[in-house]
């Protein structure tokens, strides 16, 4: 329960455990002082943006023109004008994945891509990524395979190389990082194509997702907001009706991309990387909703080198909640069928179809609507639970969320820059204040009307952690219930 | 089973600089091939695609560049090919001399599973020009002591046999093709919870 | 989940076969939305309370599984089915197993199928595998618009003879023959591989609704036909039953 968070004014969410894998270390936990006063020191910070386009390992002497060789989708405008494309090719240079375009047409390309891996390997150095003009080429090599992003996003080149990682992931999820290696060792010149048949659809799912959602960046999952006792009693029907099955590892309740409790085996956490992949998963799956589905399934970041096994369906017709029973044994789908339909009539029984369903069908509040007006927008992620909040999204943002989800990025990309990390960042434009905090405890990404002041700011944000505190039962999952 | 993909073939080019790589492309895609790259990174690039009996297949072909200074490139660039196409000029009798070393080269850099039976395609480039200095029967000869690696006689500025040159190539390349082996019949092991040590805090990449 | 999009519900054999739903089939449970209110129908209060799997009733339950490349229709030929609806546009992929049961009537018998709806990916091939040997019947799809998926069902058939029991029931289908102007396949070159292979046959369109439930019922009436002793070793008496059944299309692309 929340009894020991209580004791923390300021880190609205935190519990004495994870059902998540954070992803920093949780070691200066104790420690932690965030307090007030790190804003009130905050200095207006006015360096300028080159910070993210600084990388020692440019290779200047790369000139990368785009002549054609050969295709047509380099005369092609629409193809051409994408923000950003997406390759996966086999270390011997054979496309795997374009995200735009029939990767057959391009297959020049890839050789391209490989060469210049190659060619900077040869001096064993590492290819990270080329600039030109506003567009970055960004490399992934992950043996057996090479990843390249072009963007002209504006996102950083550690942001589009997490990217990659992501679907480096979403491939291993797949297959398994072993079975990956040992194809490629059996047979270097294999077409990948022939094994990912279909998850072409899943990378396309994953780099939507990802673009049009802070939780990748901020590397944390956002709950479906329910009072604490509706919760709890999921929590507790899946522990009832799961406790006896052997070999069961993680039980997971989503909906709407959002987490509504997640189950543990003793000893075993989940990685935020691994939960988004298997929200992609679900959200990428029409195919789920028609019937109950049992499938392999890697989660790279809990064990890359075998499947876990997934009885995957929804609650009920009248409740499009998606329960994932995840096992190490094969034949365990009758036995989790099972305990899947005692699940959805315990909770039925108790009113959390219901529960879920209302928490559904109501639209976020605003931060007007919560009583901040000046505030216009907010990310609140709890760094000791990996997980994040944000009001609804009200003006001027509604029809333009993606240029606040830039915001956030470049405010995130500051916060988090190797060279050069801040605490605190406060930008004030004609459109809007920005500010960014980093704590022990948790990050914050404020946006603000343009008119508000520091001091007001100050105030504001002071007030702020105290209403998501007062929620936070809400908000979060605070219990990390096992089995 | 299932497959929709079109195969996708990785063809190598060897051979002296001079012995008409490059031109041979020219003539096959029937447009100036730019040669962009190759000054650069060692290795120019072009797409195909070649029908072999009912199937349609991409050619990604790798046009490598025969000076020194690419050659610790070999590993990189060889690996993962389909086949290999060793280019001599027939009136250059030392361009084909080399082809012993460019084959032996790529073995040893491409490392393929089977090098018996790896496929390779000679072509004899400049049939056009006088004086010949390596005859057919030399050619031949030396094909058939490779395992009866295919030869052909071509011209890539009088477009001779090129086209039928890279129909053999493309044939060659997939039937080594469908002799992959099933990588896939068996069920991969699952998870043993005892050996997953279990992970908590101190995770500390983000990505 | 594609809307139901109201122009296709001609269903032929709707009308003449009796076709129940089991108890927690969700098509039998109107869809209020979970609203505050809502109850849901006795018989699945009482599903649940019972604990009951359906096999309790005593009956023996059938197993099915739909196979064939993937994108060929097996869960749009389960859905509608099922469901009686056709899932219009890019339906997305199966993943792994599908699981859905469904209880028929033939021959004034209730006959149960748990039917498993295959991925057709290569990279699920190794999963379904352990679950052919179980299996009491197959549906085996092509697409007669894609001649690969149908070049591929000598492959599917090998790979049944290896991995399924004997005296599994095999039915070859050929769905999607609505489209006609881009078949590829003849309906006699489907029927000769199936005779040549000794099982059933027909050509199915999950999209008119054409030869589904037929396709379903054949098999359910085969199978209880042989649960009750009635099983010849020497002929498939599915196939005589499909070929005085099957509903033949007019166009003459069909009766080549």
């Amino acid at each position: 329960m929340s009894a020991e968070a209580e004791t923390n004014d300021v880190e609205p969410g935190a519990a004495p455990e994870s059902m998540l894998i954070i992803s920093e270390s949780s070691e200066n936990l104790q420690n932690m002082s965030s307090s007030l006063d790190e804003i009130k020191k905050m200095q207006p910070d006015n360096q300028d943006e080159n910070i993210n386009n600084v990388d020692p390992d440019d290779y200047d002497d790369i000139s990368c023109n785009t002549i054609a060789t050969g295709d047509d989708y380099i005369k092609d405008n629409d193809w051409l004008g994408k923000s950003k494309h997406i390759f996966v090719l086999s270390s011997a240079g054979k496309p795997i994945y374009s995200r735009y375009g029939n990767e057959d047409k391009f297959a020049s390309y890839f050789g391209v891509m490989q060469a210049l891996v190659s060619f900077v390997q040869a001096d064993n150095d590492s290819l990270k990524s080329i600039h030109v003009g506003n567009t970055k080429f960004v490399f992934l090599f992950k043996e057996p395979l090479i990843l390249v992003s072009i963007s002209k996003t504006g996102e950083s080149v550690s942001q589009l190389t997490a990217q990659l990682n992501y679907v480096f992931n979403e491939i291993v999820s797949m297959l398994t990082l072993s079975r990956l290696s040992q194809i490629y060792q059996q047979r270097r010149n294999y077409d990948l194509r022939r094994l990912l048949a279909g998850v072409e659809r899943l990378i396309d799912s994953l780099l939507d997702f990802s673009d049009s959602e802070p939780s990748f960046t901020l590397g944390a999952v956002k709950c479906l907001p329910l009072a604490a006792s509706i919760r709890d009693t999921i929590s507790s029907a899946i522990v009832q009706s799961c406790s006896k099955i052997k070999d069961l590892v993680f039980a997971i309740l989503l909906a709407n991309n959002n987490l509504i409790t997640l189950v543990r085996m003793k000893k075993y956490y989940i990685h935020p990387a691994d939960l988004h992949l298997i929200f992609n998963l679900v959200r990428a799956s029409e195919s789920l909703k028609s019937a109950e589905s049992w499938t392999p399934l890697c989660l790279p970041r809990f064990d890359s080198g075998g499947f876990l096994y997934g009885h995957v369906s929804y609650l009920s017709e009248d409740c499009q909640a998606c329960l994932l029973l995840l096992t190490v044994d094969r034949e365990a789908f009758f036995t989790l069928s099972e305990a899947k339909q005692k699940i959805v009539e315990k909770l039925r029984r108790a009113n959390c179809l219901e529960g879920i369903n209302e928490s559904l069908n109501v639209r976020e509040e605003t931060c007007a609507e919560t009583g901040f007006p000046e505030l216009r927008h907010y990310l609140y992620k709890c760094k000791s639970t990996a997980q994040f909040y944000q009001p609804g999204v009200g003006a001027p943002y509604m029809s333009d969320y993606g240029r606040l989800l830039t915001l956030y990025r470049r405010a995130h990309q500051r916060l988090h820059s190797t060279s050069r990390p801040l605490k605190l960042l406060y930008e004030k434009s004609s459109d809007e204040v920005l500010l960014a905090w980093d704590t022990k405890g948790f990050e914050l990404y404020v946006v603000l009307e343009p008119s508000t002041d520091k001091s007001a700011t100050i105030a504001l944000i002071g007030k702020l952690l105290t209403w998501i505190k007062k929620q936070e039962d809400r908000l979060f999952h605070l219990n990390a219930p096992t089995f | 089973m299932a497959t929709r993909k079109k195969v996708l073939l990785k063809v190598i080019i060897l051979g002296e600089s001079g012995v008409g790589k490059t031109s041979l492309m020219n003539q096959y895609v029937n447009r100036k091939f730019s040669n962009q790259y190759k000054a650069t990174i060692g290795a120019d690039f072009l797409t195909k695609e070649v029908q072999v009996d009912d199937r349609i297949v991409t050619m990604q072909i790798w046009d490598t560049a025969g000076q020194e200074r690419f050659q610790s490139l070999g590993v990189a660039f060889y690996r993962g090919a389909d086949c290999c196409v060793l280019v001599f000029d027939v009136t250059a009798p030392n361009t084909f001399k080399s082809l012993d070393s460019w084959r032996d080269e790529f073995l040893v850099q491409a490392a393929p599973q089977d090098p018996e039976n790896f496929p390779f395609v000679v072509l004899g480039n400049k049939v056009d020009l006088e004086p010949r200095a390596i005859s057919t029967k030399r050619a031949q000869q030396w094909c058939q002591s490779k395992n009866n690696i295919p030869y052909f006689e071509t011209s890539a500025k009088e477009a001779l046999n090129v086209e039928q040159a890279f129909q053999s190539i493309a044939r060659n390349a997939l039937s080594q093709q469908n002799h992959t082996v099933d990588l896939y019949s068996e069920l991969p092991e699952p998870i043993s919870l005892t050996k997953t040590a279990p992970r908590n805090n101190g995770d500390s990449c983000a990505c | 989940m594609a809307a139901d999009d109201g122009i296709e519900d001609e269903v032929f054999e709707d009308q003449h076969l009796n076709v129940l739903t089991s108890e927690n089939h969700k098509n039998s449970t109107p869809s209020p939305t979970g609203y505050r209110g809502y109850k849901p129908p006795q018989e699945v209060l009482n599903l649940a309370e019972s604990d009951g799997t359906l096999s309790e009733t005593g009956q023996e339950v059938h197993k099915t599984i739909l196979l064939g490349d993937s994108g060929v229709g097996k869960t749009s030929l389960l859905v509608k089915f099922d469901t009686g609806k056709f899932q219009q546009g890019n339906f997305a992929a199966t993943v792994g197993i599908g699981f859905t049961n469904k209880v028929v009537t033939v021959d004034d018998c209730k006959v149960k199928l748990q039917i498993w709806d295959t991925a057709g990916q290569e990279r699920f091939r190794s999963i379904t595998h352990a679950y052919y040997r179980d299996a009491h019947a197959l549906l085996l799809l092509y697409d007669v618009t894609n001649k690969t998926s149908f070049d591929n069902i000598r492959a599917w058939l090998t790979e049944i003879r290896e991995y399924a029991k004997d005296d599994v029931v095999i039915m070859l289908i050929g769905n999607k023959c609505d489209c006609n102007s881009e078949r590829l396949i003849r309906r006699e070159d489907g029927d000769r591989l199936a005779r040549e292979y000794n099982v059933a046959f027909m050509e199915t369109s999950a999209k008119m609704g054409l030869n589904v439930d037929l396709a379903f019922m054949s098999i359910a009436r085969e199978l209880n036909y042989r649960q009750n002793g009635n099983y010849d070793n020497n002929r498939f008496r599915v196939q005589d039953y499909v070929r005085e059944q099957t509903y033949a299309p007019s166009c003459t692309n069909c009766n080549v």
